[in-house]
């Protein structure tokens, strides 16, 4: 392994659309996918990860090597998250949760989730469809049944036109 | 409020015993996709509808199930359940969040410190925090909680397997912990992490979850006027992590546990400790009189992986006596003196 020999050891990743990345072996095996394959000695040669995209894969490399270089100490690593996530849009989010999930990378998956769902606090209904462009399939009478049927959830949220 | 508890038992019992509760098709982490359940829906003329296609700016909605219900499992309970008006996609997504987060409360304490006096306004008002437990807990069909928390807690009932209890009462100094609770039947077998918080605990409960959670690795206690002469001992605990903070009778405390890496007790109380042979972090407050120290500096001498020590001392005089004694330890790099 690369700690004993002194030399850090490279994985090459290949996304869905052909680009090649490297990358420490000790930043890639946050991800238990690439870890299980490391282990089980198939990750010599190119490692394919069929559904990551170019773009998508570079950002998640970025966020292997940050947090990876931080020693153990969450409160450092989760302010890097914080910080990384800080700039992205919803579609970058949506892209990254997918990949996370594929990859298998908990704390990723955690942090963009979290910071998705941040994006939905304390918002009304309509807001929310406009904000993430949900299209309402139901019948005005169908959003009353459904809402009469939540109802508790409302309670205590100002009532507007929106909700 | 009697009756409260009681409506609350009921509801739970009805769920345990309908078929639908424990379908296996419906387990999020199953990667299959949530089926509607059909008597569920409003009317019969959106199920032609279901599924067929999404606004195709509407990346939320085209996430797998699992990844939106993990993503649901990060609000509230009711900021959650809200989901289910967005659109027919998201109608039931929320019932499989595996962490339920019923903090609701935070209303009902402001309500009782404004209204000390008007009983029957904060007693209606409980009631419907109950009614909205009860709601949540007939909807969810999770079959793994992995964090279940009532800010008010009343009665907890077997919901699948929990792994995580936490009682956080920052706003009652008053709540005793139902030790009726803990002689039922309930399955705590998954627990991995249970915590108090300002709920008054006696040793009674807590050794029982000691002896009947096999793999409960976390314990803290916070805040409990109750807790006395705790024995946090067995030579099969699984238990990492302890924490004893707060509590003011305990005289003594003794911890005799294989596994435990992590020892938190402030407390000025006696401690006997023994048989922690991972044990690498303490932090303790200490009496300042020599006997007690010098105690305390040769029990901890036997763990042979310590490498923190916290200890805080009431008066700043005691240091030297407290190195004289330290160098026995194998490394200690952290001191905290107050005063």
């Amino acid at each position: 392994m690369a700690a004993e020999t002194g030399t850090p050891t490279t994985l090459t990743l290949k996304s869905n659309d052909d680009e090649l990345f490297s990358v420490a072996e000790s930043a890639a095996i946050l991800s238990v996918t690439i870890r299980n394959m490391v282990e089980d000695g198939c990750a010599g040669g190119v490692i394919p990860l069929d559904n990551v995209d170019g773009k998508t894969l570079a950002s998640v490399i970025t966020y292997m090597n940050g947090i990876s270089a931080i020693p153990a100490d969450e409160e450092k690593k989760k302010s890097y998250r914080d910080k990384f996530l800080s700039d992205k849009d919803f579609e970058t989010l949506a892209d990254m949760v997918l990949a996370a999930n594929y990859l298998n990378m908990s704390c990723l998956m955690d942090a963009v989730s979290a910071k998705i769902a941040q994006v939905m606090e304390k918002k009304s209904v309509g807001w929310v469809r406009r904000k993430f462009g949900i299209e309402n399939d139901y019948t005005p009478e169908e959003e009353a049944a459904v809402k009469e049927e939540h109802k508790w959830t409302f309670e205590g949220v100002e009532t507007d036109d929106d909700n | 409020m009697a009756d409260s508890i009681q409506e609350f038992t009921d509801s739970r019992q009805r769920i345990m015993n309908s078929s639908r509760f424990m379908s296996i098709d419906s387990c999020p982490m199953c990667r299959k996709r949530i089926r509607i359940d059909s008597k569920r829906q409003p009317n019969e003329f959106c199920a032609k509808k279901r599924y067929i296609g999404y606004n195709k700016d509407d990346r939320i909605s085209e996430l797998p199930d699992d990844i939106v219900v993990h993503i649901l499992s990060f609000l509230t309970v009711e900021e959650a359940a809200r989901t289910s008006v967005l659109s027919s996609r998201w109608i039931n997504l929320w019932e499989y969040t595996t962490r339920l987060k019923l903090d609701g409360d935070e209303g009902l304490a402001k309500l009782r410190r404004q209204y000390m006096f008007r009983r029957k306004l904060i007693e209606s008002e409980e009631r419907k925090y109950v009614r909205r437990v009860n709601r949540v807990l007939q909807s969810h069909k999770a079959l793994t909680l992995k964090e279940f928390r009532i800010r008010f807690a009343l009665q907890i009932t077997d919901h699948a397997q929990v792994e995580r209890l936490e009682f956080d009462l920052q706003d009652d100094d008053n709540y005793h912990f139902p030790e009726k609770l803990v002689s039922t039947s309930v399955n705590f077998k998954s627990l991995r992490a249970l915590i108090f918080t300002n709920v008054h605990v006696s040793k009674g409960p807590i050794e029982f979850f000691l002896r009947n959670c096999p793999l409960l690795e976390k314990l803290i206690v916070c805040y409990s006027a109750n807790l006395s002469n705790l024995q946090v001992c067995g030579s099969s605990l699984a238990l990492k992590h302890l924490e004893i903070v707060y509590c003011y009778h305990l005289n003594p405390l003794t911890v005799s546990a294989p596994s435990l890496t992590y020892l938190k007790a402030a407390t000025y109380d006696r401690l006997v400790l023994e048989n922690m042979p991972r044990l690498v972090e303490v932090d303790v407050n200490r009496t300042d009189d020599d006997v007690s120290l010098r105690g305390l500096c040769s029990a901890l001498s036997c763990f042979s992986q310590l490498e923190t020590l916290r200890l805080t001392l009431l008066r700043k005089e005691k240091v030297r006596l407290l190195t004289a004694n330290i160098f026995s330890l194998r490394r200690c790099i952290g001191f905290l003196f107050t005063n």
